[in-house]
């Protein structure tokens, strides 16, 4: 007996029966799920959105239960979570964290101060807006937003990575082999 | 010791250097002469029945026309609070230090040398506290323009899509 299962976000294609079956799908559909489920975010912020995102962490929300687990090192972050005002002095450390993550990495800028300056949108020293120096991925509004409302940036973050095409990914920082030729 | 008694007392060693007690709102104060300020804090603290020992605050204000500076003092005998203040010329702001007599003033003048630009003689260590060392202007002066740039980050969103500010 066949049986045919169709997930809409990941394109697979179940056939078989307790015998054994044949899995179709496309490869990198395959390789974004186990990406998009062990989303690994840097322990950084900035300011005061910092207190949500722990209590994103904590057991109430508990992003764990996702894959979605803090390292303290951006070598081994896959994301980055902006949460709170950057000055001037901060933005220039932010951007190196940013360069010290490896690729593919991905930017969530959490809350009013990230996204575009927020309540410090007329000041000296900060920056507008972390898209000025960095890529931003998913823009959460909110000031600061709730634990449920960061939960739904990283689980639209999640629907953007199975959608990526990762063949192009790793094409992209694969070296060509007229350079390994040299 | 309120700051009538103070100032009747403070007259006695500094005559016309004082100004008369002024009020505004439900601050009493009066102005000095920016040049006795370290003779001025010296008695204010060590003379016996005035007994100021301890620096609230420094502030800095800007009057377009004139900087002030706002010396808050608190005295632990005595309980009460008193504020001085002096003026200083809006083009080359400069004052002797108090950080010799107060430990605590030597953080808020470098507050007000940062962001106001007034100049502490014979502070031991004039840096800026807050903005980068390489941060041109004083940002808290009323003329303070801010520049597109600071190291090649643009300072506001013009040109980016979404909002303008």
């Amino acid at each position: 007996m066949g049986e045919e299962v169709k997930n809409k976000d990941i394109d697979v294609y179940l056939e078989g029966d307790s015998n054994g079956f044949i899995l179709l799908s496309k490869l990198s559909s395959l390789i974004n799920l186990p990406r998009a489920n062990s989303l690994w975010y840097l322990l950084f912020s900035p300011a005061c959105c910092g207190i949500e995102l722990m209590q994103a962490g904590g057991t109430r929300t508990d992003m764990d239960r996702f894959g979605m687990v803090f390292r303290s090192t951006p070598r081994q972050a896959d994301v980055m979570i902006v949460g709170g005002t950057v000055t001037y002095k901060m933005a220039e450390r932010v951007k190196l964290l940013y360069q010290q993550m490896s690729e593919p990495r991905y930017v969530i800028s959490m809350g009013s101060c990230a996204n575009c300056g927020g309540l410090f949108d007329r000041s000296y020293s900060v920056l507008k807006g972390v898209d000025l120096i960095i890529p931003v991925d998913i823009y959460i509004p909110g000031c600061p937003p709730r634990p449920e409302a960061l939960l739904d940036g990283m689980m639209m973050l999640q629907k953007k990575m199975k959608k990526e095409d990762w063949g192009k990914i790793v094409s992209k920082h694969t070296p060509k082999i007229e350079d390994l030729k040299r | 010791m309120n700051i009538v008694e103070v100032h009747t007392e403070l007259k006695k060693f500094f005559g016309e250097k004082l100004s008369e007690v002024e009020k505004s709102g439900q601050l009493e104060f009066f102005y000095f002469e920016p040049e006795i300020i370290r003779d001025l804090f010296l008695v204010l603290r060590d003379k016996i029945g005035m007994e100021f020992k301890y620096l609230s605050y420094i502030a800095s204000v800007d009057y377009k026309d004139r900087f002030e500076l706002v010396y808050c003092l608190y005295s632990y005998r005595w309980s009460s609070i008193i504020y001085l203040k002096t003026k200083l010329s809006r083009e080359k702001p400069k004052i002797r230090t108090i950080s010799d007599l107060f430990v605590a003033a030597e953080w808020h003048e470098r507050e007000a040398y940062d962001l106001m630009g007034i100049e502490f003689l014979e502070h031991p260590d004039l840096r800026r506290i807050m903005m980068p060392d390489d941060f041109e202007g004083h940002p808290l002066r009323k003329d303070f323009v801010e520049k597109d740039n600071y190291h090649q980050i643009p300072t506001n969103r013009k040109g980016m899509t979404g909002r303008q500010g």
